[in-house]
Parts: C-alpha cells; structure tokens; sequence
C-alpha cells in the first residue's frame, strides 16, 4: 500500500499529460477518446440538420440556402455580397478543416500544425506564394469591390466558426488537437496561388538545359519540341487528322559544358522535384484535362453543347464544392467553386457555360545573379550598378508558437533567390505579380454573369495566371475557346528554357503577348472545338514561343476523332467520351510494337514469353474496360520499354547535375517506333553489341510477361484485368489511409479521355451543358460535399463517378420552386437585426 | 448498506458523464479528484471512482450509438489510425477513464488523508 500514492501520482499526471498534450505520435488523447465531444461527436455532426439559423455579421438582408438530396447548397441572396458571405457559410460547414490545411500549405505555416512540415513550409515560402498573396492583398484599395468580395466570404467563415456546435468541429481538428484559425480575406490569394503553382510553376526549362547538358542542342529540341511531333492543336488548323510534323532523329550526342553549370541553378531554384522514376510527362501516366464543345449544327437537337473534364490530383475532400447561387436581376449560376474562393469557377448560367484545361505555357524563367556578398548578400549587380536586394525574413513556428527556424529570403526585382554554393540564382514567374491578384478574382466572378461568349472573352481578358484553355458555349448556338493568361515577350528568340544573364535588365521580359494574339477559335467550320493539354497553335500558324510543356497530343486527337464521327451528338454521347475506354497511343503503340516484335521473330524465335506477349497484345482491342487484360499487358510493358530506352536519361547517378535529366515525352517515343536503327534503342550497358528496336522491344516483351505472371498471376487470373489491376483510390487530404476512399475499377487508363495514373490524379468534374431554350447541366466530381469522412455525403458521389455517371444539375429560380421532397435541409442566414 | 452504496455508485456516474458532457474530457479527472478528497476518512474507493468513470465513459458512448450515431464506423476508421482494430478502440475511452478516474480519486483520497492529519 506504500506504493498507490505514487502509483496514482504517476497514473493521473501520466495520463492527464498525454489527454492534453499527447505524446510521441499520439495527438491529445482527452480530446480524441472523450465519448461526447471526442472523435464521436464528427458522428454525431455528420448529417445536415433539418433546419438550421445562424447570423452572419454585416449580412445586409436575410439569405436563404436550401441543400438538395444530392447536399447541393442552394443560395437565395438580395446582394452579390450577401451570397458571398453565405458561400463562406456553407463552405466552412461543409470544409472547415480543408480552407485551413490548403491556405497553411501555400501561406507555409503547416509546421504550426505538426512539426514534420517544416521543410515543405521553407519550400513554400522561398517559392514566393506566401509573400506575392499578401502584396496582391495589400494592392486592393479599401473600396475595391474583390477586397470587398473577399470580407464579404470572410464574414461567411468565420461567422460558422464562431457559431459551430462542438460535433460540427471536423475529426481531423480533433485529432490534431487544434481549433479552426480565423479565414483572413487575404486566405484566398493563398488558394489561388496553390493553383498557380499546381498549373504553372512547372516547366520544361530543366529537363531542357540537363538535356542540352548531356546530350547537346539538337538532342534537346528534340527532346523538348517547340513543334510537337503530331500536330492536332487546340486552334483547329483545317486538317482532318493530326499532322505528323517533327524533325529528324538526332543521335546522342556530345553535351554542352554552359548548359551543364546552368543545370544546378535553375534546380535549386525549382526545388525539390522527381526521384529518378519516370515523371508524368515523359511517362506513360499521361494525365490531364479536356473540354469540348460542339456547335447547333453537329449536335443530335441543334443545341449547343460543351463538356468540362479538368483533372487534378484528386483528395477527399475534393477540391471542387458544388454550389447554386442566385441574386435576383444579377446572377443565377451553378457549378463549382474552390473551397476558400467567392463565386463559381467552373460551370452554367442561364446562358452561357464554361469550363477549362490547363494550357502549360512557359511562364516562369531563371537568371543567375551577382551579388556583393555570397554569404549574406545586400545587393545585386544590374545595369552596372548595385542595387539593394529586398529581403524578408520568415519565422516558422510549431503548435505552441515556438520558433523553428527562421530564413532571410532575398528578392531581386524578378522575385526570389535561391543559393547554390557562392551562386544565386533568381526566378520570375507570373503568379508573383500583384496586380493581378485581383483580376482573377474579378475575372471569374465576372465570367457568372456573362450572356454570350463574346461577353465571356470580355471577362475573362484580364485573366493572368496559370493561363488556361477556356472553352465556352451560349445559348445562340455559339462555340469558342481561347487559350488565356499572361504569356511573355522574351528578349532574343524568345524561347525561356536557358539560364538569363541576370545582371542586366536586356535580359528582362519585354512585355505580354496581346489578347487577340492568344490561341484562340470562335464557330469554327468543323463545327465541334476541344482542348486536352496539347500545343495550343499550330506551329505553321504561330511559329512564337509559347512554352513546350504540351501534353502528348493522345487525347486530343481521340476527342477529335470521336466528335468527327459523330454528326449528331447527343449530351448522352458526350457523357459516353468522357470515360470512353478507346486509346490513340495504343492505337499507335501496338501495331508498331507488334510488327517489331513480328521482325525480330524473322532474325530468329522469340522466347516463349515474348510470343505469349504478342498474342496476348495482338487479342487486345485496345479498349481500357474494367475487364480487359489486354491493357494490364500493355501497361505493364510501357512504362518497362520507356525505361529500357531512355537508359541514358535514367543514370541513377544522385550527386552530379546528371540526377536532373528527364526522359523525352511518351511523343518521342512514339517517333521512335518509326526509327528502328535509331542509337537510341541501344542499350549502353552492353558495349559488345548495338541493339535495335526488334531485339530491345522483344526482350521488353519477353520481361513484361513475366513480371503479368509474377505480379498477376498470369492473363487468366482476376487479378490482371484492367480495373483490378490498376484501380482508383482517392487519397484523404492529409493521406490518412482510413479516411481514403475504396478501390474501384474504372474504365480509363493513361492518355484515354479519362487519363489518371496509378495514384491519385484524374477528372476531379466532370459536366455536360446543353445549351438551348435553357440550360441543361449535368456533373458528378469523385467524392462528396461533406469533409467530414463520417457523413453519408463524404463518398456518395464515388460510385457515379466510377461508373462515368452523371447527375442532372438543378437551377430551381427561386426557394419557392423547390419542392419539399427534393430539399434535405434549410439553412436561414439572418441579418444583424433581424430580416429586413 | 448496499442500495447506499449503489446510489453513490450511481449518483458518481452521473456526475462523471454530466461533467463531460458539459465540461469535456477534463472535467473527469477534477470529479475524480474532488470525490477522492472528499472521501470519508479510511475508506479507500479511488478503484470505485475509477470504475463509475468507465462505466459513465462507456454510457455516454451507448447513449450516442442508441441515437443512431455511427460510433462503430467512427471506432473503425479513427482506431484504424492507430493501428487498433474498432472493437478495441471501443474500449480506449471507458480504459482510459477508469484509470485516470482511479488514478486521480486516489490521489485526491491520499491529499485529502494527509490534509486531515495535518489538521489533526
């Protein structure tokens, strides 16, 4: 007994100390485990109430919001930014913890939620984002209607968090062991700016240069094409098919010194990037987005009609939240907003509808800079004189304030600098401007209101960054597409992918291309428009440097072909091509690879699993069903002949420059298939032989069958059909794996409409207008509205999606035409003071 | 003698489950302590206290289950985080009461024992 007193002393301190601190790994355990307020009650908040009432300060007049049985917030509102205070309202019910984790990621202030971040904050902030979202804020005036717009949302948050229940706090708060910070207006241009870094910050300027560095010039704009090797731009040229252009194959050669001291520079400048396995781009994944549109006179009811399709790197919760707002006499508009952004991004008015895809221009360049003092310096060298380096400092902080580090980020007048060594290296890139922080909030807000298409290339004119293929279409039958945002002037031929002389202004972007310069198309004769990533002009048209970060033109060229077969396209047609199961690059790969295979059988017998290869391959109708083994064989021998040919780009070497090559497009390959002697189907191991593209595909076939057998269990076996094979998961915003979704098999696979990789990329909305008398719309994203991952409304969406299944989109014009039996809650935003 | 005891007993898990309700997972342990200091002198019942705490832990837990909250989906994925499976995760909350509830009842029982001798 002489123990218990320090037996409970050590008990209740203990467990006292890890209920309110954690310990290790293990978040507070009092707030997780408590039966009532604990992780339960995200149960207990899990569903929409019946009804509900809140106020929301500086609400001028009350707002109804009706929820649909499909969770779709319905926002009646008296004034724009009414509705935009009830969006935040609805917003943070539904996505509290996901505004906070998305804002921390770009602002750089994770660590304060857990302390392992901290190197991605440094990242984050030394790319800028953090810094250009605050200047961007600070250049609204105080009676700027976006700054106005932004309060407005701003009020909508923070009013729910003052007012939340303690079950409407979302789990992952709960387990954290942290509250809900306060949304600030200038939250926003974080979000944004977490865009403008997933579309835009990547570009081919290293892979270039490191190309250049091994390999030579000549290799790299072959590599790395200004003109893409099979022609099927966005801004229709006239041809039927795509035009097979491209240069000559040029052989490994000898690399350039320059380029080799540039490489570091320009990579520490981008960051921490691939591990050395094949990237998206020059691999067989083959993500990205499409739209299209097809004019009154190809469609089935002499309607126009346009199909949304963007892919992002899917989560739960989604990044898209669906909404319906209407402001009598000013907008009344459904579709898709980002949670944390005013207004619908993606989506249909009355009259009009749009949707985008990601154009990958070249927006972002690297110059080497000199300055006074490498360690620490002061000044840069410009036009023969020093000039004071603008410098920041950043404080990294964990959960309880405590400091973790600080960094002192300098800036030129291009934006950030990065050390390597005794060098610096600067960047400029269009995200960081603030001047156009603004006009993209004005920019979308505008695009809600539009009639027509002319009035929707009037809105979004000023849109700056990450430029985006925007494809519109109106209810007078009107079709059009134009590739927007802010595309730089160089100085010399123009072309961005090298390291600039900083120390001269000469070098410096002269100035942006013109808005009726871009890519563009409006009613052209062939009746239908589609964007998927690819080349938006035409080389021949527009020979000026745009960028080269183009996606293979796969997709393109299948969406073209479908909507040239068909001359009545029905919104049901459209829907059907979203998740079509038909693939070009297969279309191109397997006949070429099956004859290779066909000639090196002539030299000499195949191996046993090289010949079980071809049959399987030639079975194949090179459709991506769920059922399919054919595409498991061919996608497991892709990404395997990829690897086999490119061996000069895949080094393995870590340390040297050499780490930073990439390997060309999934384009060049295909090039290759028409060049069997090419050097680059040598394999560089064997130095007693030269291989050519029979014996290296034969022996790629011949290893593929057995890795099928050995990962599958061979064609026959369940597990290698397509859907079982490669299936779908989306991952929990913070990848906590029980919070993520169930596998499911999909039809699609890499550079088919559908196009995702084996993680979490893919269409994160798909919709279908019809645009006639009245709009029509339909959509589905995967997931749900809810982020709480214990509501029925976390996945309900899931199974649609996976099945390419859409849902009718309701406009109703007013809560009186809401039937009772279609509405799951209502929601009565009350103004200080009561309605007026 | 037993039905007093049964009442206490009762009227403890009240108060556990109240308090919590009302006052989150620390109002636990300051129950647990205050009915520990206020023991009658020489009766040991911190182990008492800390079974009323699971118990009233565990109520609350079926009191919400019984309104339909999906506590065992709930079990399932959290417990799944760390690494236990849902029926054993059922079983963190009223563990984690009981000890803390006996830990501190004791303590209080011990303070309060040492404070009446003080002033004896």
């Amino acid at each position: 007994m002489r123990f218990r007193l320090p037996a409970a002393l050590v008990v209740a301190a203990g467990l006292a100390w890890v209920g309110a601190r954690g310990a290790g790994p293990l978040p507070p355990l009092g707030a997780v485990l408590d039966p009532w307020n604990g992780v339960w009650a995200a149960a207990r908040g899990a569903e929409l109430p019946p009804s509900q009432r809140a106020a929301i300060p500086n609400l001028g007049a009350d707002v109804q919001v009706r929820f649909d049985t499909r969770g779709v917030p319905h926002v009646f509102a008296a004034s724009l930014f009414d509705a935009y205070r009830a969006m935040g309202f609805v917003v943070a019910r539904d996505r509290l913890f996901q505004l906070e984790v998305q804002t921390r990621a770009t602002a750089g202030t994770l660590s304060e939620l857990n302390a392992a971040a901290l190197p991605l904050d440094r990242e984050n902030r030394r790319l800028g984002l953090a810094w250009s979202a605050e200047r961007k804020w600070a250049a609204l005036a105080a009676d700027d209607p976006v700054r106005q717009g932004l309060e407005a949302y701003a009020d909508g948050v923070n009013a729910f968090i003052a007012q939340m229940r303690p079950a409407d706090l979302p789990v992952e708060y709960r387990l954290l062991g942290r509250r809900p910070m306060r949304w600030e207006p200038r939250h926003t241009f974080y979000l944004l700016g977490q865009m403008q870094q997933t579309l835009s910050w990547a570009s081919d300027d290293l892979p270039y240069v490191a190309t250049q560095a091994a390999f030579g010039t000549a290799v790299a704009d072959w590599a790395f094409p200004r003109a893409t090797f099979l022609q099927e731009p966005i801004q229709p040229n006239g041809q039927r098919t795509a035009r097979r252009d491209g240069v000559g194959i040029p052989e490994p050669g000898t690399g350039d010194p320059e380029a080799a001291r540039a490489v570091g520079l320009i990579a520490a400048a981008l960051g921490p990037r691939r591990d050395g396995t094949l990237t998206e781009r020059g691999g067989e994944h083959g993500i990205g987005s499409n739209n299209w549109a097809v004019a009154p006179s190809r469609s089935a009811s002499g309607k126009a009609l346009l199909a949304g399709d963007p892919h992002l790197n899917l989560t739960l919760p989604s990044i898209w939240y669906e909404v319906h707002v209407v402001v009598p006499g000013v907008l009344d508009v459904a579709g898709v907003t980002f949670a944390g952004t005013p207004g619908v991004i993606i989506g249909a008015n009355r009259d009009a509808a749009w949707t985008y895809t990601n154009t990958g221009a070249d927006v972002v360049d690297f110059y080497a800079e000199s300055v006074d003092v490498a360690a620490s310096p002061a000044r840069y060298w410009l036009d023969g004189a020093w000039v004071p380096l603008e410098s920041r400092l950043e404080t990294y902080r964990d959960k309880a304030g405590r400091v973790l580090a600080v960094d002192t980020i300098r800036h030129t007048h291009r934006g950030p600098m990065t050390r390597v060594g005794g060098r610096w290296v600067s960047f400029r890139w269009t995200a960081h401007d603030p001047a156009w922080g603004g006009a993209s909030v004005t920019t979308f807000r505008n695009s809600n209101t539009v009639r027509t298409v002319d009035e929707y290339w009037a809105a979004m004119a000023p849109y700056a960054v990450p430029a985006q293929n925007m494809l519109s279409a109106d209810r007078s039958g009107n079709i059009a597409i134009r590739s927007t945002g802010k595309f730089p002037v160089r100085p010399g031929t123009g072309d961005g992918r090298r390291l600039f002389d900083g120390t001269t202004r000469a070098s410096d972007w002269r100035g942006y291309w013109e808005v009726r310069e871009y890519p563009q198309a409006r009613n052209p004769a062939q009746g239908f428009l589609a964007s998927a990533n690819q080349q938006p002009m035409d080389p021949k048209v527009e020979p000026r440097y745009l960028g080269t970060g183009w996606a293979p033109p796969w997709r393109a060229m299948r969406i073209n072909a479908l909507l040239r077969a068909d001359s009545a396209v029905t919104p049901d047609a459209m829907r059907r091509f979203q998740t079509d199961p038909g693939s070009a690059r297969a279309d191109w790969f397997v006949p070429r690879v099956l004859a290779l295979l066909d000639s090196a059988a002539r030299a000499g017998p195949l191996p046993e699993p090289a010949r079980r290869f071809q049959a399987a391959l030639a079975a194949w109708d090179r459709r991506y069903a769920r059922e399919s083994t054919g595409a498991t064989v061919f996608e497991v021998f892709m990404p395997m002949l990829a690897r086999a040919v490119w061996d000069e780009f895949l080094t393995g070497d870590t340390t040297s420059w050499r780490r930073e090559l990439e390997p060309p497009g999934n384009a060049q390959l295909a090039q290759l298939l028409d060049a069997p002697a090419s050097g680059w189907w040598d394999d560089r191991r064997t130095t007693t032989q030269r291989e050519t593209a029979p014996g290296l595909v034969a022996a790629t076939a011949a290893a593929a069958w057995d890795t099928l057998t050995a990962r599958y269990g061979g064609p026959d076996d369940p597990r290698a059909q397509w859907g079982a094979a490669f299936p779908m998961q989306v991952p929990h915003l913070l990848r906590l794996a029980p919070f993520a979704s169930p596998k499911v098999g999909v039809t699609s696979g890499p550079h088919t409409l559908a196009p995702r990789n084996g993680a979490a990329n893919g269409a994160s909305w798909r919709m279908v207008a019809e645009l006639g008398d009245s709009v029509t719309l339909q959509a589905v994203y995967p997931g749900g509205q809810s982020g709480n991952p214990f509501s029925s409304r976390y996945l309900d969406r899931l199974d649609a999606w996976a099945e390419g299944r859409l849902a009718p989109v309701w406009m109703p014009r007013a809560v009186t035409d809401m039937p009772a039996d279609r509405i799951a809650s209502s929601l009565v935003l009350k103004a200080p003071g009561g309605a007026r | 003698m037993i039905g007093r005891q049964v009442r206490g007993a009762l009227t403890i898990i009240a108060a556990v489950a109240l308090a919590t309700v009302f006052g989150g997972w620390w109002a636990l342990p300051v129950v647990a302590f205050a009915s520990g200091l206020g023991s009658p002198k020489g009766v040991r019942q911190g182990l008492v206290l800390g079974v009323c705490a699971g118990t009233a832990w565990m109520l609350l837990l079926a009191l919400q289950a019984g309104a339909g909250v999906a506590i065992g989906a709930v079990a399932a994925k959290v417990g799944a985080l760390f690494g236990l499976p849902g029926p054993l995760f059922l079983l963190l909350p009223p563990l984690f009461a009981l000890a803390l509830g006996w830990g501190c009842a004791t303590l209080g029982e011990e303070i309060g024992a040492v404070v009446r001798r003080e002033r004896a």
